[in-house]
């Protein structure tokens, strides 16, 4: 049986209803955060508000922060579109995975890496890699207490290798046209931390190397994170609104009055088509230990770009460590690269060299199930029997396509 | 046009049956061998005792999702038209229809006994085949029956490209002897007839 659409319908109008009238709600909030956004004018006193929930007892500060003195930006200043360079090297990377499924031949997971280099204002055929690498022993596939490990360990090492993997061909290209970007499709500021991670020290210590190699290549790495949900702006907002006094964790565990709202929506009505907004930075612990362990070049800042064309905004935010955004030249060669990149597929406003490292990555159902059939029989000739599922067998079974007479 | 000695390669089979097969090859590779009416060949045993011999009647490019939206920029990008070109996997399809096969050394002008396996190396006919298949004209028949094909411009296209393989001195009297031929099949639609004559008109 699949799913009975007229059971869910009602439900689907419903949740149509709702998400109307939080629309409706937000509206009025959103004036008042773009009102208060458009305050956002004494950087002092912003730095003073910042210093203040750094050094007291408050700990639940997760909003922006300006970036360091003296590379700080007003936060309600806009970026114009920059001029494109003339030449450019886009490297993207971005990375798929099969989880180990119990119900195949044999426990294993697989990690695929794909790799494209595009090179900006020069007549060359891009350069394209994929790197599959599988993972079948004991040592990588259980925990230390023997158990499977979590889909989140399989994320992260995924995370990882498109890090290390990224690292590695920026540093063989180091010798290409500069500015030499490197994407990186999701946030920079990873959480590795997580008791479901097996062996999540180790992973954060390699992925720090990675960031060092990429800042040693000369690279100027980004994270791109299209549609971002994130509420570091409006949290900022909500503090700026709050009497000293006023300032504990309790308070700022919401937004406030402006509770329900995200930084794109107050954005998209402040950034013309191509504008940025101001380089900023996460307070967070995890941005602290990355400042902490590596050094201040390793702080996570971002900021957001509008990429549509015209028309409709479309928000994405762009993460760059600030070895980056130290650097006003590396900051505008990003900016207009990445609008440049967003150009290419028309309607569609993404980095044309993610699009390409996601098909070069992706492992779809079928090809999953070719790599299962492929281990069944390699396991065949080494006259090992391939463990078989009953439920997996019985539910391809009812799911299977039906046969149609025919007169032959 | 491209007909002589050397080896051509069109592509490799894709699926096939013993009316016809499809072979593709990567979308930086067409040029003149994936001529429309052009004559291919195909081995359909291993010791290559038996090819078959076809008509390209399709050629085929198909699209994606991203290719779609690269068409929608206002300016398409050079960079991604010759990653589109050379990276992606975007196979070009040529349809083909067998006309005869080649058993032992000698042509027949009906289909072949079995098909190509998929993967099969199909390659253009060279200038001295194509003069010996089209010596005799049974393959007209088969031509003008498919199904599913533009027959009447692949008949003439055929006739044209064939025209290449005979010296200069017998192309009349082979255009002449294959509208004879033509003549005698479309006797029964004289509509037919005139539209496929006027094709094969030098």
């Amino acid at each position: 049986m699949s799913l009975e659409f007229t059971k869910v319908m009602d439900q689907v109008q419903s949740f149509g209803r709702y998400l109307k009238h939080r629309g409706e709600s937000a509206s009025q909030r959103l004036l008042r955060a773009i009102e208060a956004f458009y305050a956002c004018t004494d950087l002092d006193a912003i730095h003073q508000r910042i210093d203040l929930v750094r050094k007291s007892s408050v700990s639940g500060y997760r909003g922006a922060a300006p970036a360091p003195r003296p590379y700080d930006e007003l936060i309600c200043g806009v970026g114009e579109a920059p001029p494109i360079p003339t030449e450019g090297t886009i490297i993207a990377a971005d990375g798929s995975q099969i989880f180990p499924d119990t119900h195949s031949p044999a426990l294993y997971y697989l990690i695929n890496i794909g790799i494209f280099t595009y090179f900006h204002g020069a007549n060359r055929v891009p350069h394209q890699f994929t790197y599959p690498e599988l993972y079948y022993s004991e040592k990588m596939l259980l925990d230390r207490d023997g158990r499977l490990i979590t889909n989140q360990t399989i994320n992260a090492r995924r995370s990882l290798a498109e890090m290390q993997w990224l690292a590695k061909s920026a540093w063989e290209n180091r010798a290409e046209a500069k500015p030499m970007i490197t994407l990186h499709d999701g946030g920079l500021l990873k959480f590795f931390g997580n008791a479901d991670i097996e062996g999540g020290g180790d992973i954060e210590r390699e992925y720090m190397e990675s960031l060092q190699k990429l800042s040693d290549s000369g690279a100027i790495l980004a994270g791109y994170l299209d549609v971002p949900r994130s509420t570091y702006i409006i949290s900022l907002l909500h503090l700026l609104n709050l009497q000293p006094d006023q300032i504990n964790d309790a308070i700022l565990r919401t937004n406030g009055e402006f509770e329900g709202l995200n930084d794109a929506m107050l954005l998209a009505h402040v950034l013309a088509p191509g504008e940025r907004s101001a380089v900023m930075t996460q307070n967070s612990p995890q941005n602290k230990e990355y400042r902490d362990r590596s050094g201040a070049d390793f702080e996570i800042g971002f900021f957001y770009i509008n990429v549509a064309a015209g028309g409709r905004p479309i928000i994405i935010r762009v993460d760059i460590p600030m070895w980056v955004a130290r650097d006003k030249a590396a900051v505008r060669a990003l900016h207009a690269l990445i609008l440049a990149q967003c150009a290419i597929q028309g309607r569609r406003s993404y980095p044309y060299a993610l699009t390409r490292a996601d098909e070069l990555a992706y492992v779809s159902s079928i090809e999953k199930q070719q790599m299962d059939e492929l281990i069944r029989v390699n396991m065949l000739q080494n006259a090992l029997e391939p463990e078989s599922s009953s439920k997996l067998q019985s539910k391809s079974l009812a799911r299977g396509e039906r046969t149609q007479f025919r007169l032959h | 046009m491209i007909i002589n000695e050397k080896r051509h390669v069109v592509g490799r089979v894709l699926r096939a049956s013993t009316m016809g097969f499809d072979c593709g090859t990567r979308s930086s590779k067409i040029d003149d061998k994936h001529t429309f009416g052009s004559f291919v060949k195909v081995p359909i045993t291993d010791d290559e005792a038996v090819i078959a011999v076809g008509l390209i009647h399709a050629i085929r490019i198909d699209d994606d999702a991203l290719a779609r939206e690269l068409v929608m920029a206002s300016v398409v990008d050079n960079v991604a038209l010759m990653d589109q070109r050379e990276n992606r996997m975007v196979p070009v399809e040529i349809g083909v229809i067998n006309i005869g096969y080649r058993f032992n050394g000698v042509m027949v002008q009906s289909l072949p006994p079995r098909p190509p396996l998929s993967l099969s190396e199909v390659e253009l006919c060279t200038a001295d085949e194509v003069y010996e298949f089209t010596q005799r004209t049974d393959f007209f028949r088969l031509v003008l029956n498919a199904k599913e094909v533009p027959s009447d411009e692949l008949i003439a296209a055929a006739l044209n490209y064939a025209c290449y393989a005979y010296p200069d001195d017998e192309r009349y009297q082979f255009r002449v002897n294959s509208g004879r031929k033509l003549a005698m099949l479309l006797s029964n639609d004289l509509k037919r007839l005139s539209h496929v004559l006027a094709l094969i008109k030098p």
